[in-house]
């Protein structure tokens, strides 16, 4: 693992490219009448390149896994536009849909839980090829020891006969990333990866999801809440906050100073062991995200900010101010340095 | 802090499960000492035993117990000589009061918080209905709470508000001690740091002795004046957090540290190749040889317990009394 | 899961309660294979009809035989003695001109303490114009003779000791079963020794013959005795058995199947789906399941498949609806799904080789503890006369029992039996089902 964090590419292919994103669910009362929507996700965009990885940071509830999911296929766009190489996901058919499935591998949180507990090793792997077309025996073996000797999972006769609950947790995850791995895709969706991994095996893993990228040049959108571990693993960092991206920076700009005072938040909330947080206490925002419902007006953020502008902030969204190349924030704070 | 007296002195603890495989040895020979107002976090890796740890202490133990062992002297009572009834009416919650693992969502949703706080009091400490109210308010504030959140029920708080009251609860009868199971790891991050404010403060004003147990190392910091790091049933070291985070001496707990990823500090990740070794029959030798790289033919036998000054007492064989390393 | 299941039932041999009933419910499967194998359906359909007097040589409530273990006073078994059968007893002489002699003597040993039921001799003759005539003699062991008619035949003539009242006249008032067996010097006791028939024949034509069956009814028959019409019990306590396992495993397998894969459609698509399966189910929640199983047997159609095609309809859409609902809601949750459908898995997969599968392990103790209860529907509403028409089953035993007051006349044997059958089939799935829940929840609090 490099210990620098890396910096961002330049001029590269975008993989993905995510315009004005939206992802609404709506809320009904007694199964018919419309209660309301819930804005998971109110709108992102971005870019993501070719073996880059960027890193999502927020806590539970910012948007982080709808946007995974939205991108995934699996939750309905409500608004605005995934492209991916440079086509619209809303103009493709069937084949189409297939291939683009067939170039993006999810991996999830809690490893056991996405494995199905009833099928074997074997028939986890062989089952994304069945449903997207790879109907030959042979490839579907080879491919299968190609993916396990990647992930290390080895001697793999003993790992096939295998059922998820047989593994340990690093296995599994490692089995989790197989199976992203096996249509050999150009992207990787990594939605909070480590997070229920014991901290050696997490390092594990992610030193495994590194290699992967580079073997392969995948990029890569990794989403955390744990700040402490992005450093190590992405270019970029976006900071997402009720539902929106509040902060886009290179890892290394973000790691010297966060913009947003919400990210500040974040950054002073994690802890890395030193003796000297015996007698010091953090510097938090009280209160808690806001509903997703009937987010407030203005800034998501302002009902918790000390650094509130009143009359701005809770009248107008703010929009993405870039004060350095590679740094924006959206956040009225830095609407003159733009 | 240092010239407080021993609050709790466990020699030899044993606790085995009994399981259809043969028993489990979830905490084998676990001796250490606590001084009172001092905060000591049991950290390790997920099936380490340190729950298994803070459930014996507490002695709320399942049925399939086939060792429980070893003496455990609470404020200079011998404990483990308590019949289960004594044990629970003169010592769990009065004396050990616990948090356990997801305990935030134990309250019962359709009972005031107020009325499920004051329950333990009026069992416990006998107390008035009248005194107990007030006590719990009391309480609610030391953990930040507005008083009037103990009119609401569980559904209306939020998951760190949620935590906070049950902190409250398990402070309500005064306790010598509290035990508290991974208490933030179910929160958000800013959550999370709040409530480590919380229990810093509740630390310094009142002097509450903690157990805390954790996986994050990061977050143990914030409150732990001890670190006693678990590896297959054993406390492999019970060192001073003054020096733990920078200069562990464990061979496993070096390459734990080594694993922990730091926000602001750049650093060599390294992880540990391997598993822990099953605790139904466990290597008779140190656990952690099979994945150590300073192993020598020595650690085929169990190691001693080394102190070392009031820095760490550690079970390796690489250290003896000086502290100096005999093998390289 | 088939590591689950093959996992599963390695763990059953640890739980004797499991041990138990698999044994009971193998005995049982057991018993409704020789059912079928040793009386195939249309031959037990004719047996329970009883037509063509196939039941003709059986007591009347006969209890099983061997209740005399438990008898000091041994009851009398039936005793059958046919020509056919040993031609030895029929001495044929013939007299010349087409006249011939045929006598036949039955002689047999009277051991039990019991009368006889009832006594009746069964001629098969055959002729052209001329009847052939038999004059019958009883003696009894001590050398009495007794004359008791003089007959004759037809092709096939049923000749009644027992309601025959010039007998009676002759006894002195003493019906004939009695007053034929009776110790003239105690006639409440039964004179022991052997007895003989005697029958002495004559045929007026060349060819004509006439061949003889006596039959002295016992108090008691068979395994399990026999009914008001002479049936033997037997035979519908086996047939019971494929019928009971039958209606039980199909309703409780078919119905449970059917709402599994409604719970799982309703969870997985949602919407109007979703709506109108639980509508449907609240509307047959509150819908009587016994009145109207016997609307349907009383107006339509009392045949098993009917009842039981409308035992599952109606349970399709019960509260099982609701439980599965509720774990296939958890299942949805799952990494797993949220995974299958990143890489493109549709509807129909997603329910039957990711969702289903889930929820088959608990799926397995909830319809082996369902079986007895549809096994109990069935025989209720036989004992409620609403059974099959031309199938034996328990619950038509119970019924028949009712009927005729078994347990007024003391035939407590008639109820028991089936009783006993019903409460074991109970007790064996009862006993496997509990032992398999226990064996798959560990693992399922884990969803």
């Amino acid at each position: 693992m490099p210990s620098l964090a890396k910096t961002l590419p330049q001029e590269q292919k975008a993989v993905l490219r995510i315009e004005d994103l939206h992802t609404w669910f709506e809320v009904r009362r007694m199964g018919f009448f419309k209660a309301g929507d819930v804005r998971a996700l109110d709108g992102a965009s971005f870019e993501l390149y070719e073996g880059e990885t960027i890193s999502i940071v927020g806590e539970s509830g910012c948007g982080k896994s709808t946007l995974a999911k939205t991108i995934l296929g699996i939750n309905h766009i409500s608004k605005g536009s995934i492209f991916f190489e440079d086509q619209d996901l809303s103009t493709l058919d069937k084949e189409g849909w297939k291939r683009y499935r067939s170039s993006i591998g999810y991996i999830q949180q809690d490893p056991y839980g996405a494995l199905p507990p009833f099928m074997s090793v074997q028939r986890i792997l062989e089952e994304p090829m069945k449903i997207n077309g790879i109907k030959d025996k042979a490839e579907q073996k080879k491919r299968i020891r190609q993916v396990l000797e990647e992930v290390k999972l080895a001697p793999i006769e003993d790992y096939l006969p295998k059922f998820p609950h047989m593994l340990s947790g690093g296995q599994q995850q490692r089995l989790v990333i197989a199976r992203a791995m096996i249509l050999d895709p150009k992207m990787l969706i990594a939605d909070e990866p480590v997070s229920m991994l014991d901290a050696s095996v997490r390092v594990e893993i992610l030193q495994l999801l590194q290699a992967l990228q580079r073997r392969h040049n995948l990029a890569i959108l990794y989403i955390t809440h744990d700040l402490s571990t992005v450093r190590y693993f992405s270019e970029r960092i976006f900071a997402m906050y009720g539902g929106k991206i509040i902060e886009k920076s290179s890892t290394v700009a973000l790691l010297q100073q966060p913009l947003h005072p919400y990210t500040a938040a974040l950054f002073e909330a994690t802890s890395d062991p030193d003796a000297e947080n015996l007698t010091t206490f953090k510097d938090v925002p009280a209160g808690e995200p806001p509903s997703l419902m009937n987010p407030p007006r203005g800034c998501r953020f302002h009902p918790r900010c000390r650094k509130i502008i009143k009359g701005l902030c809770d009248q107008e969204m703010p929009p993405e101010f870039w004060v350095r190349k590679d740094h924006a924030a959206a956040c009225w704070l830095y609407k003159d340095k733009a | 802090m240092s010239d407080q007296k021993v609050l709790l002195d466990v020699q030899n603890l044993k606790l085995y499960f009994r399981t259809q495989a043969g028993p489990v040895q979830a905490v084998d020979d676990v001796s250490f000492q606590l001084k009172a107002g001092h905060t000591l976090a049991v950290v390790g890796e997920s099936g380490c035993g340190k729950t298994s740890l803070a459930k014996a202490i507490l002695r709320l133990l399942p049925r399939n117990i086939s060792t429980y062992t070893g003496s455990i002297l609470f404020d200079g009572k011998d404990i483990m000589k308590y019949d289960d009834d004594e044990f629970r009416k003169e010592i769990r919650w009065c004396e050990i009061a616990s948090v356990p693992q997801a305990s935030m969502n134990s309250l019962n949703p359709v009972v005031r918080i107020e009325d499920q706080l004051i329950e333990p009091l009026l069992i416990h400490e006998k107390m008035s209905k009248q005194q107990a109210r007030a006590r719990v308010a009391e309480v609610f504030e030391v953990v930040g709470l507005p008083v009037d959140f103990l009119q609401r029920y569980p559904f209306e708080l939020s998951g760190g508000m949620r935590q906070r009251a049950i902190i409250a609860m398990a402070l309500a009868s005064d306790p010598k001690l509290v035990v508290l199971d991974e208490p933030s790891s179910a929160l958000d991050l800013l959550s999370q740091a709040n409530l480590m404010n919380v229990l810093k403060k509740i630390k310094h004003e009142i002097n509450t002795t903690f157990i805390l147990i954790t996986h994050d190392i990061g977050t143990a910091s914030e409150l732990a004046d001890e670190v006693a790091v678990m590896y297959a049933g054993k406390m492999v070291e019970y060192a001073s957090a003054q020096y733990f985070y920078t200069d562990a001496h464990h061979p496993y707990s070096q390459k734990l540290m080594a694993s922990v990823p730091t926000l602001r500090e750049d650093k060599e990740l390294e992880f540990i190749p391997g598993q822990p070794p099953s605790l139904i029959n466990p290597p008779t030798g140190c656990r952690f040889a099979a994945r150590c790289e300073k192993k020598f033919d020595k650690c085929s036998m169990q190691p001693n317990t080394t102190h070392l000054g009031n820095r760490a007492t550690v079970q390796c064989w690489l250290f003896d009394e000086t502290g100096e390393v005999k093998h390289a | 899961m088939k590591a689950t299941l093959s996992n599963a039932f390695r763990q059953i041999r640890s739980y004797p309660s499991a041990v138990v009933g698999s044994i009971i419910i193998l005995l049982l499967i057991f018993m409704a294979i020789y059912a079928m194998v040793a009386i195939p359906y249309s031959e037990a359909v004719r047996l329970w009809r009883g037509a063509d007097n196939v039941w003709i040589e059986t007591p009347r409530n006969a209890a099983p035989a061997w209740f005399n273990y438990f008898y000091r006073e041994k009851q009398p078994e039936s005793i059958i003695m046919r020509t056919t059968d040993d031609p030895s007893l029929k001495q044929v002489v013939d007299l010349g001109g087409g006249v011939a002699t045929s006598d036949f003597v039955f002689e047999f040993d009277y051991q039990y303490d019991g009368f006889p039921t009832e006594l009746s001799v069964f001629f098969d003759a055959q002729y052209v114009a001329a009847r052939p005539n038999v004059a019958l003699k009883w003696i009894a062991p001590d050398g009495r003779e007794i004359p008791l008619a003089d007959l004759s035949v037809r092709t096939s003539e049923n000749y009644s000791i027992s309601q025959d009242t010039k007998i009676t006249r002759r006894l002195g008032g003493v019906t004939p079963e009695k007053g034929l067996f009776a110790d003239p010097k105690n006639p409440d006791k039964v004179l022991k020794g052997t007895y003989q028939l005697v029958g002495e024949g004559l045929v007026f034509e060349e060819g004509s013959n006439v061949d003889v069956s006596m039959v002295i009814y016992g108090k008691l028959y068979g395994l399990a005795g026999t009914d008001h019409r002479r049936r033997d019990i037997t035979v519908a306590l086996l047939w019971g058995t494929p019928v009971a396992l039958a209606f039980g495993l199909v309703a409780a397998v078919g119905s449970s199947i059917a709402t599994m894969f409604l719970g799982a459609a309703s969870v997985w698509f949602g919407g109007w789906i979703d709506w109108l399966i639980r509508r449907i189910n609240e509307v047959v929640m509150i819908l009587p399941l016994l009145p109207i199983l016997i609307m349907v047997g009383l107006f339509y159609s009392r045949s098993i498949w009917v009842i039981l095609g409308v035992v599952i309809v109606l349970g399709i859409f019960g509260s099982g609806i609701l439980s599965y609902r509720a774990m296939f809601l958890q299942v949805k949750e799952s990494g797993y799904i949220d995974a299958a459908r990143a890489y493109g898995a549709g509807s129909g997969r997603i329910i039957f080789r990711y969702m289903i599968p889930k929820i088959i392990p608990t799926l397995i103790p909830g319809f082996v503890t369902q079986v007895p209860a549809f096994v109990f529907l069935e025989a209720t509403l036989a004992v409620l006369g609403l059974g099959d028409p031309v199938l034996p089953t328990w619950g038509k035993l119970l019924n028949d029992a009712q009927a005729n007051g078994a347990l007024l006349n003391g035939y407590f044997y008639w109820v028991l039996e089936p009783a006993f059958l019903l409460m074991l089939a109970g007790l064996g799935f009862a006993m496997l089902g509990f032992a398999l829940d226990r064996i798959f929840n560990p693992r399922l609090r884990g969803i």
